[in-house]
């Protein structure tokens, strides 16, 4: 089996902590209505094309390393 | 001149998934002496330790869950998630042991999910139980009258609940000795709601809304127990709510006149005439050769590995078959009226509503959109598809996760040279199955132009959709088509008894013979033909003992 890349890492661990009870909290649905879903969802929206550049810069520097 | 020994059994059936389970079924309640040979792996790692409890509760209270959650050897968490199998749990994982190994297929275009477990694909399967109506039924080879007469018959033993009546229902074989509907959730109340609300123009443009007839109680029916709601049907059977094949073949082994012929694979058969075939198999555990004599043989072993069968033992390499396969595309969409709110947890796991899209020029051609909530899969694995770092994406999926639906089409399939299996020697005296699945431009034309309408009906719906996802050919578990069904003589086809040519006593009680895969769900209709066929098994016993 190939090594676990990082983002691998760490979802395999999210799951782990997802399957704890200890953790059950941080695993439970966000229900505040509508306005508060929908602006998560337009913060998070930013993130997206800035992660998007971001990963592609990163692997580029890397390929060039 | 020695005459043969009389054969060990009046009918052997190979295969115990629903079309095998029923044809055993039928053909045991009228006497007959009845073997049934399967390999009928179980779930032997994970069986007793899932609790009878909600998912909401054994994920708060539960500290064993991971254990069944993730798999002793992780095989709930690492995986590609397009891979076959990808979307069992590892308590159903044992459904596809061993079968890239015994049922080998090589092909870049088509990754069937095969099964050598008890009760086969169907000891997974989503439960959907729809009828087909008339015009698919012919279009399919299967004779409508003689068919859909099983169908009320079959829904009251293995228990189906559903609406009696709903927008769908002129598109379906009417359906009687249905149990009450089983509950809607939060998503399902949402969708029907806003569809009540569009009703009118939703329908005038070929688009209808309505429950699928589930295979899972909502009475109880003998020991079997009521869906409690637990959301954790694709972890358990608990109750035994949901209909499984192997409940049926474990009821026929209190009967003396039923063999439960375990552990073995059939791998070949001859029909030697005059109302005797020998059917070879080996012995999973032992490798030991097993072989049996019937009057009659009844293949049901799904199409793929009918196929398969029949190939090795009339044939030989090289021949091809014809194969149908309902493509399948599913997608995420945001169901905008639960966005933000809580969704309750009493909830079943399977689909809450389905859409079918009826297009006008070929009415038989119906696209199905069934609807499920996401909830009891667990959260990292919507996590792992975000184009997010974890830690965002697990946010982001906290948001949504209520008002997520995950919407699977399935569209029809009809018969095409660029769609075949052929069987090849490896060249050290095995062989395996290969397979071409190719579609016309026009057939993808065809489906994306219906999947562009459906997304339309889904905005109509409130429901935005996020992503389109599709699968490669194989991934929707529904094949045919591989031994058509055929008014004249040629070999590897079948008479509409189920009778393969150009055997005498040989019969496929599966899909194979089908011509045409309607887009609803194959399986209801898979066990009613293979009463149907082990029907006519019997009345050929009874003509020609």
């Amino acid at each position: 089996m190939s090594p676990l890349s990082t983002r691998e890492r760490k979802l395999l661990e999210m799951a782990r902590r997802e399957t704890d009870p200890a953790h059950w909290d941080r695993f439970q649905p966000i229900t505040r209505g509508p306005v508060v879903a929908l602006l998560g969802m337009a913060c998070l929206g930013l993130v997206v094309p800035f992660y998007g550049v971001w990963t592609v810069v990163m692997k580029s520097l890397g390929r060039r390393s | 001149m020695s005459t043969p020994p009389s054969p060990d059994f009046d009918v052997i059936v190979v295969g115990s998934g629903p079309s095998g389970a029923q044809a055993a079924h039928t053909a045991v309640a009228h006497g007959a002496k009845v073997a049934l040979v399967d390999v009928g792996h179980v779930d032997d790692t994970y069986a007793g330790t899932v609790p009878d409890r909600p998912f909401s509760e054994v994920r708060r209270y539960d500290p064993a869950q991971s254990r069944f959650f993730l798999g002793e050897h992780l095989e709930g968490a690492l995986h590609d998630t397009r891979a076959v199998g990808a979307q069992l749990t590892p308590p159903r994982k044992h459904i596809i042991r061993d079968t890239a190994r015994l049922l080998p297929v090589e092909s870049d275009t088509f990754a069937p999910l095969q099964s050598l477990a008890l009760g086969g694909l169907g000891a997974g399967w989503g439960a959907g139980a729809s009828t087909y109506e008339p015009a698919e039924l012919r279009r399919a080879g299967l004779p409508p009258e003689a068919v859909t007469r099983y169908y009320a018959p079959l829904a009251r033993d293995i228990g189906v609940s559903g609406p009696a009546d709903d927008d769908t229902s002129p598109h379906h074989a009417a359906l009687t000795a249905l149990q009450p509907p089983l509950d809607v959730d939060s998503n399902g109340e949402a969708l029907l709601r806003t569809y009540a609300a569009k009703r009118r123009r939703l329908n005038t443009q070929g688009f209808k809304v309505g429950r699928l007839p589930l295979a899972v109680l909502s009475e109880p029916l003998g020991r079997r127990q009521p869906n409690p709601y637990h959301d954790m049907d694709f972890w358990s059977d608990h109750r035994e709510s949901v209909y499984r094949p192997g409940l049926t073949v474990t009821e026929l082994t209190a009967q003396p006149n039923f063999t439960h012929v375990n552990r073995t694979l059939a791998t070949r058969f001859s029909d030697e005439g005059r109302g005797r075939v020998v059917v070879h198999g080996d012995n999973v555990d032992t490798g030991g050769r097993v072989t049996l004599t019937c009057r009659r043989l009844v293949l049901a072993a799904g199409a793929v590995n009918t196929a398969r069968l029949a190939l090795r033992s009339l044939s030989g390499p090289g021949t091809r078959v014809p194969l149908l396969c309902n493509p399948y595309t599913y997608l995420p969409v945001l169901n905008l009226p639960m966005l933000g709110r809580p969704a309750r947890d009493r909830r079943h796991s399977f689909a809450q509503v389905t859409g079918l899209l009826v297009p006008p020029d070929h009415p038989e051609e119906q696209v199905v959109a069934n609807c499920f909530s996401y909830r009891s899969l667990l959260l990292f694995k919507l996590v792992r598809e975000m184009p997010l770092p974890p830690a965002l994406g697990l946010q982001l999926t906290r948001l949504i996760v209520t008002s997520l639906v995950v919407v699977g089409i399935h569209h029809p399939d009809a018969p095409s040279t660029d769609r075949y299996l052929t069987l090849q020697d490896t060249g050290n005296g095995g062989d395996v199955l290969t397979a071409r699945v190719a579609r016309s431009d026009a057939e993808t034309g065809t489906e994306r132009r219906r999947e562009r309408q459906i997304l339309r009906h889904l905005v109509t719906l409130r429901c935005l959709p996020l992503h389109v996802i599709r699968l490669m050919t194989g991934a929707s578990i529904h094949y045919a088509g591989t031994l058509p069904f055929a008014d004249d003589e040629g070999p590897l086809t079948c008479a509409h008894d189920g009778r393969l040519r150009p055997t005498t006593s040989v019969y496929v009680a599966d899909s194979a013979p089908w011509r045409f895969l309607p887009a609803k769900g194959l399986t209801f209709t898979l066990m009613a033909n293979a009463r149907r066929v082990a029907d006519a098994v019997i009345a050929s016993l009874e003509r020609t003992p």
